[in-house]
């Protein structure tokens, strides 16, 4: 059975909930406090959303410098799958393992509700559950979650096919309306909206299901 | 006592220093009765801080006495730091609202920020785990700059502290009003949940235990003015200026999680929030309930900047700490577990036999006061009301263009869309959110299991003065409707008492004759008040606001998955339940029209308000009726088009009342969705939800529009007005 | 022990939100004058170290590691005054 890591630092407030996913989805799943130095015996690596050391400084900027993220870079290094979610997203960036940043909202306020959003990759071993341009449902709750790069990078995402889901409605003024991307070698996600919080249509979409079952098919995925 | 530049205390008695610090001077007098001799400087800050109204209810507690407390779910009432009820299963839910107005008058986003935390602080310290915020909000006009100021600050700080933390902002309503211009209301609520034997009390018992602070360190956030006042301005005083209390959600979410650990250990005997008057009531309170002394020695206080007085760190209302009191040997034990949460914790103190409360600073004694006169001997003041006189008013909107009048109400920003403000709350974290702000109470589930909590948050300040009396009972009962619309079981209520001075007597009236109508209402409709907080002198430089209680409410939904798709849709049936009144005092129609509320009697039947209430919660949960949606502010026709435009379906609605009567707002009447031919008691079918337009007929007027424009007039109530740049 | 002044900013493509704000409300103000607002970060601390070498390459290291995000803001320091300990 897959076991992932769920990393907690200070501040974390989406940890149980994403713990939660791993679970339903039929994975083992464990909290790793931010000051562990290792991740060995973990199949994968979850970071949640909340607000890391308060998101002081910067979003994701402190918890880039904590003992665990070694760690952390050391699994994506393996090929293990890699998930940051919203303030997880951030701390992805902020570390190096996925190209951009995070910035403010256009609006300069917090934004929180259900968003459509566009599967445009379909091809990655996480998202394979999903049809090519399928429309789900995640909620997303962030105040910097405008993603941002320069032209560049953003060449290299376009044509690496790197971006995987984007917002049917930008809630954020995010550069060509991205949601989530993936690396190079396709095993590290960042995206800011919230799959975790979409598992039960009793709370409004259960569209984020899939992201955690097709991770615990990793290996099957990923020949 | 050289070491802090105090007054002595000749000069606190000869120059009244006691006043500034707001005693009187008989209430100086009975401070010297209960010492023995005249308080020294810490002495009457102490003696200030907790005979104030916020702690010792003086001009309240006789009306607060009225309200039924006990009931066969309340495992804890008022006294505590929030109430306890009992959810079935060994578990019970925690809540409780409070008030920062004037906080957050001063500085909008502290101010609502230290609410959010402060109230979260009260249900974490029973032990339970906060699973809901709601807010209640009332500004003046957004016409007014300063007014949309007040809204911005206060909105992000609800958000900023809230969305930090991690606790989903579910619910919450919000008024604009010109009678609170320059005093807006900012009352939060947290709603916790918690197995029943954890459940803790804010006590010190045990000869020998000791005293543990945890969380952030003291400075000189919050203290009153009184010494900064009477000094000459110097560097030095200018370095003593207080300062508005910060919030810090993250050193918050720590403590949380550091409480909520620390009350599973065996060893924890008491422990209470340092909230208003922090160390101060903390102790004080923890010794009297526990009929034990504490001895407290404050150079261990963990502080920001040297320097800080005992009388400073005795008032100061820094945020985000928590006050302990842990067998005798364990300290350790706790001290290692706050050292791994990552914050600020030391001894300061044990319990002692003494009955007082003793503080030294380096073995100088600054302070020693008996704990139980402290608390019990505040003193309580009864005044006399005057009722005011009854207005006599023939109301007649009959030659009114009422198409007029309903795109002015669903346009304004009372009426409106709170899409705005609900947006910027993260209202799912958690992953329980099961119905979140936008139309409707807020529904939350308990993790791992079927059942869920409703919660709503409620003020009608209109009703109140037209009425005090039947509006007392109609604020109850709004929230009782609220409850009900989601299905959910009533279970029982807070209150935050928001009123101008009660040295007026028209508002010592208002408060007296409200009081006593929600005392009524609360026994008629089941939901026995255990926990509030009362905010006096609520007033602008011309006026008074108008008298304001608002009523947090919280209900049971057994099995919440029956509310796993329930929608509504084109074709269903619309009932209107109970009569239609020409009912106008205190409506938002004479408020558009006349710009007044004429003091009438309204008329409330508590007895039919509860049968009908049950009646249809049970209908909803069973599945024969698909929606439930009380009648309040703007009559039915601002309720059905909130429900179109939220919705996004038109409707076409005959309804046989006079035009003007749209407008009306007598209580316990509700719009329900359901297919058609449903026999529903006191209900008549008044047409259909459609694909598009939007139609109301009456006896003598029809209101028709478009849906688009419905929808975008109740839209863009809010953003109509924020958009100019201040 | 120097104190040392460290501003953070927008690298000047990125998008300030904060900054557009200000700009629309000082206009709105009837300062047309006013334009180009950019909002920064000013750090403030001490460090016991004198060599002007040695403090540049600490204070460029921890620059780059965790004071900003080099994706998107940009850095520069000034050393001010000794520190009376």
């Amino acid at each position: 059975m897959k076991k992932f890591a769920v990393i907690q630092f200070p501040g974390s407030n989406c940890d149980r909930d994403l713990l939660n996913a791993a679970l339903k989805a039929g994975a083992e799943a464990e909290f790793v406090d931010y000051r562990a130095a290792s991740l060995t015996g973990y199949d994968g690596v979850l970071i949640p959303g909340g607000f890391s050391f308060g998101d002081y400084l910067r979003s994701g900027a402190m918890a880039a410098v904590a003992p665990v993220t070694k760690a952390i870079k050391e699994a994506a290094d393996a090929g293990k799958p890699v998930l940051g979610i919203c303030n997880g997203f951030q701390i992805l960036t902020e570390i190096g393992l996925l190209p951009g940043a995070l910035i403010f909202n256009d609006q300069h306020t917090f934004v929180s509700r259900n968003e459509s959003l566009k599967v445009v990759n379909n091809e990655t071993a996480f998202t394979r559950g999903y049809g090519k341009d399928e429309d789900v449902i995640y909620p997303v709750a962030h105040g910097e979650g405008h993603y941002y790069c320069d032209d560049a990078a953003y060449e290299k995402l376009a044509e690496n096919n790197q971006i995987v889901l984007t917002y049917n409605e930008n809630p954020n003024g995010s550069r060509n309306d991205i949601a989530g991307i993936v690396n190079e070698r396709g095993n590290v996600l960042g995206m800011m909206p919230h799959p975790e919080r979409a598992l039960e249509t009793l709370l409004g979409s259960d569209d984020g299901l899939k992201l955690f079952e097709e991770m615990i098919k990793w290996e099957a995925n990923h020949v | 006592m050289s070491r802090f530049n105090e007054p002595a205390i000749e000069d606190i008695r000869n120059q009244k220093l006691y006043a500034e610090m707001g005693l009187t001077d008989a209430e100086y007098e009975k401070v010297i009765d209960i010492l023995g001799r005249e308080p020294n400087y810490t002495e009457t800050g102490i003696f200030s801080v907790m005979w104030s109204e916020h702690c010792s209810y003086k001009h309240s507690k006789p009306f607060l006495k009225q309200f039924p407390t006990s009931g066969e779910r309340v495992l804890m009432g008022p006294g505590e730091g929030a109430g306890v009820v009992d959810i079935g299963d060994n578990q019970a839910v925690v809540f409780k609202v409070e008030s920062h107005n004037h906080p957050s008058a001063v500085e909008p986003y502290q101010g609502a920020a230290t609410g959010v935390g402060g109230i979260i602080r009260d249900i974490v310290s029973i032990g339970a785990r906060p699973v809901g915020l709601l807010n209640s909000l009332r500004f003046g006009e957004l016409t007014g700059a300063n007014n949309r100021r007040l809204l911005r600050g206060v909105v992000s700080g609800i958000g900023g502290y809230g969305n930090c933390i991690g606790i989903p902002t579910v619910s919450g309503e919000v008024e604009f009003d010109p009678s609170y211009d320059g005093n807006p209301l900012v009352n939060a609520m947290c709603v916790g949940v918690m197995d029943h034997d954890k459940v803790q009390k804010g006590t010190a018992k045990g000869i020998g235990n000791k005293v543990i602070y945890v969380g952030l360190k003291t400075g000189r956030d919050g203290i009153h003015g009184a010494t900064f006042a009477s000094e000459e301005l110097s560097e030095e005083s200018e370095s003593k200026r207080p300062s508005v209390q910060i919030g810090d959600p993250f050193t918050g979410k720590k403590l949380m999680e550091a409480t909520l650990a620390a009350i599973d250990q065996p060893e924890l005997v008491g422990i209470q929030d340092m909230g208003a008057a922090g160390l101060t009531s903390s102790s004080s309170e923890m010794a009297a309930k526990g009929e034990a002394g504490m001895n407290l020695y404050l150079e261990q206080v963990p502080v920001r900047e040297a320097g800080i007085s005992p009388y400073e760190m005795m008032l100061s209302e820094t945020q985000e700490r928590m006050l302990l009191v842990v067998e005798d040997g364990t300290e350790q034990k706790f001290l290692d577990m706050f050292e791994n949460f990552e914050l600020d914790a030391a001894v300061i103190g044990e319990v002692t036999d003494s009955d007082r409360l003793k503080l030294y600073y380096e073995d100088e004694l600054y302070a020693d006061i008996p704990v139980q006169p402290l608390s019990d001997e505040a003193p309580v003041y009864i005044l006399e009301g005057r009722k005011p006189q009854t207005d006599e008013k023939i109301y007649d909107y009959s030659k009114e263009d009422l198409n007029k009048v309903f795109d002015e109400l669903t346009g304004h920003p009372t009426h409106g869309s709170k899409r705005y403000i609900y947006e910027q709350y993260d209202n799912q974290v958690g992953s329980n959110t099961v119905q979140k702000s936008g139309f409707g109470s807020g529904v939350v589930r308990v993790e791992g299991t079927k059942k869920a909590i409703a919660m709503a948050i409620d003020g009608k300040s209109r009703y109140v003065y037209a009425d005090p009396y039947n509006g007392g009972k109609e604020v109850v009962a709004q929230a009782f409707r609220s409850i009900i619309a989601t299905g959910a079981e009533p279970l029982a209520m807070t209150d935050c008492l928001n009123y101008g001075s009660p040295e007026n007597p028209e508002i010592y009236s208002q408060l007296e004759e409200s009081t006593k109508g929600m005392a009524e209402a609360c026994r008629a409709l089941v939901t026995p008040v255990v926990s509030g907080n009362v905010s006096l002198y609520n007033e602008n430089r011309t006026a008074s606001i108008l008298p304001t209680p608002v009523i947090g409410m919280v209900g049971l939904i057994e099995d919440v998955n029956f509310m796993d798709g329930l929608s509504i849709g084109t074709g269903d049936a619309l009932y209107l339940v109970g009569e239609t009144e020409k009912s106008f005092a205190g409506s938002q129609i004479e408020k558009l029209i006349d710009n007044e509320v004429s003091k009438q009697t309204r008329e409330i039947d508590l007895e039919l308000e509860y049968s009908r209430g049950m009646d249809l919660r049970r209908r909803l949960t069973e599945g024969d009726i698909r929606k439930i949606s009380p009648v309040g502010r703007g009559g039915i026709a601002v309720k059905l088009a909130q429900l179109a435009a939220f919705h996004g379906l038109g409707l076409d609605v005959s309804v046989d009342i006079d035009g003007e009567d749209l407008f009306a707002e007598n209580a316990s009447r509700y719009i329900v969705v359901a297919d058609a031919g449903k026999e529903i008691k006191d209900a008549v079918e008044i047409g259909r939800l459609t694909e598009e337009g939007f139609r109301i007929k009456t006896r003598d007027a029809e209101i028709r529009r478009d849906l688009a424009e419905v929808a975008e007039a109740w839209e863009g109530a809010i953003p109509k007005c924020m958009t100019s740049v201040d | 022990m120097k104190k040392v002044e460290l501003k953070v900013t927008l690298q000047p493509q990125v998008l300030d939100t904060q900054g557009e704000a200000l700009n629309r409300a000082v206009n709105e103000l009837g300062h047309d004058e006013i334009s180009n607002i950019r909002v920064g970060k000013v750090l403030y601390f001490d460090i016991d170290e004198t060599e002007a070498d040695n403090i540049d390459r600490i204070v460029k290291s921890l620059s780059e590691r965790l004071f900003t995000n080099t994706v998107i803001e940009t850095y520069e320091y000034t050393i001010l005054d000794e520190v009376s300990e």
